[in-house]
């Protein structure tokens, strides 16, 4: 029932809109005829819908392309931050290979200077 | 109700041609691989529908730039997660409508919206003459009652449920096709002309009751 309610307004809003097929709209049409109530009633929305259409339109106001504009460049300039962050990371790593070979090379002499004078102790 | 720096005319919705969505597509494409310079370009061409959308739905100028402004911000935010199943323009309106309409759910207000940029009497004055200008057939009496007629629709649709409202202004408004509007809302087309069908029946209930209604509350009340 209900389903036949909503194609029944579904039908109606087309017809108002003019997007009906050529039998579908005399259908509605002839029945319209017939019932004047009705047809004062669809007229009336034909009418709402034109007044509707007529309203004067309003661009949108300049503040809203200079809140884009600085939302852009903030986050352009955030990014280049962050780039450059990124940059000073990337540009540590020959910092910390230069550590970890120190420290390799530190413990690989130890080891070798350990094994060395441990060698020497269990030289016979 | 604030000012407003926009400027107003009388012309009737663009029936948008294919090459115009092309184009957005195109530049909504740039857009989502970086380019800002195509984002910028796309927000000049959607923000007057937009803002203008919003604000028949709002009621309210300055709430409706506040809204156009985050509409841009979150497509930003969002651009990735286009796949290109509608036009930009539809993806814009998702996010613009349905921000007015939770806005106006969240506030819970009826509004009653006034076609003056402000409530100065000189800039009445001013808005009656330019009025006059752009409907030069139209004796000034005739404009007076086009004016008044206006200015009945907007109070009566702003005293309709924010969904209702927001069909009304995609479709009668806006000119959108259906599916345009049923993707925006995320409904089913028949629900969405049901809908479009019960929300002229409402807007003709305030009609009628605003022209039974004593003088003074056609008066627009700002917002």
């Amino acid at each position: 029932m209900s389903d036949g309610i909503e194609q029944i307004e579904s039908r109606l809003a087309a017809y108002i809109d003019g997007e009906l097929s050529e039998s579908e709209r005399a259908e509605i049409d002839r029945y319209l005829a017939s019932n004047p109530a009705h047809q004062k009633l669809i007229q009336e929305l034909k009418a709402h819908k034109q007044y509707l259409a007529c309203l004067p339109r309003e661009s949108a106001p300049a503040e809203v392309l200079d809140h884009l504009q600085s939302h852009l460049e903030r986050q352009a300039l955030l990014e280049n931050v962050e780039n450059d962050a990124n940059m000073l990371r990337i540009n540590r790593w020959p910092q910390w290979g230069a550590i970890a070979a120190t420290l390799v090379l530190a413990v690989g002499l130890g080891g070798s200077g350990l094994f060395g004078v441990t060698g020497r102790f269990f030289e016979p | 109700m604030s000012s407003v720096g926009g400027r107003t005319s009388t012309s009737s919705p663009r029936v948008i041609p294919e090459s115009t969505d092309t184009r957005e597509m195109d530049l909504f494409r740039r857009a989502q691989t970086g380019d800002r310079g195509a984002f910028g370009q796309l927000a000049i061409r959607l923000q007057d529908r937009l803002y203008n959308a919003i604000l028949r739905v709002i009621g309210d100028r300055e709430e409706a730039r506040e809204l156009t402004q985050e509409v841009f911000v979150k497509a930003l935010t969002k651009i990735e997660s286009f796949r290109g199943e509608s036009q930009p323009a539809t993806w814009m309106f998702r996010i613009g409508i349905n921000l007015a309409i939770s806005h106006l759910r969240k506030n819970r207000r009826h509004r009653s919206f006034s076609l003056d940029a402000s409530r100065n009497g000189t800039q009445d004055q001013a808005s009656a003459l330019l009025g006059q200008l752009k409907s030069p057939g139209l004796s000034p009496d005739q404009v007076i009652q086009e004016r008044e007629t206006h200015q009945q629709v907007l109070t009566a649709l702003g005293q309709l449920d924010a969904e209702y409202r927001a069909i009304l202004v995609m479709r009668d408004i806006e000119n959108m096709d259906y599916q345009q509007i049923a993707d925006v809302l995320n409904i089913p087309l028949g629900t969405l002309k049901s809908k479009l069908f019960r929300a002229r029946l409402a807007l003709r209930e305030q009609m009628i009751l605003l022209n039974t209604k004593p003088e003074t509350t056609n008066r627009p009340s700002g917002s």
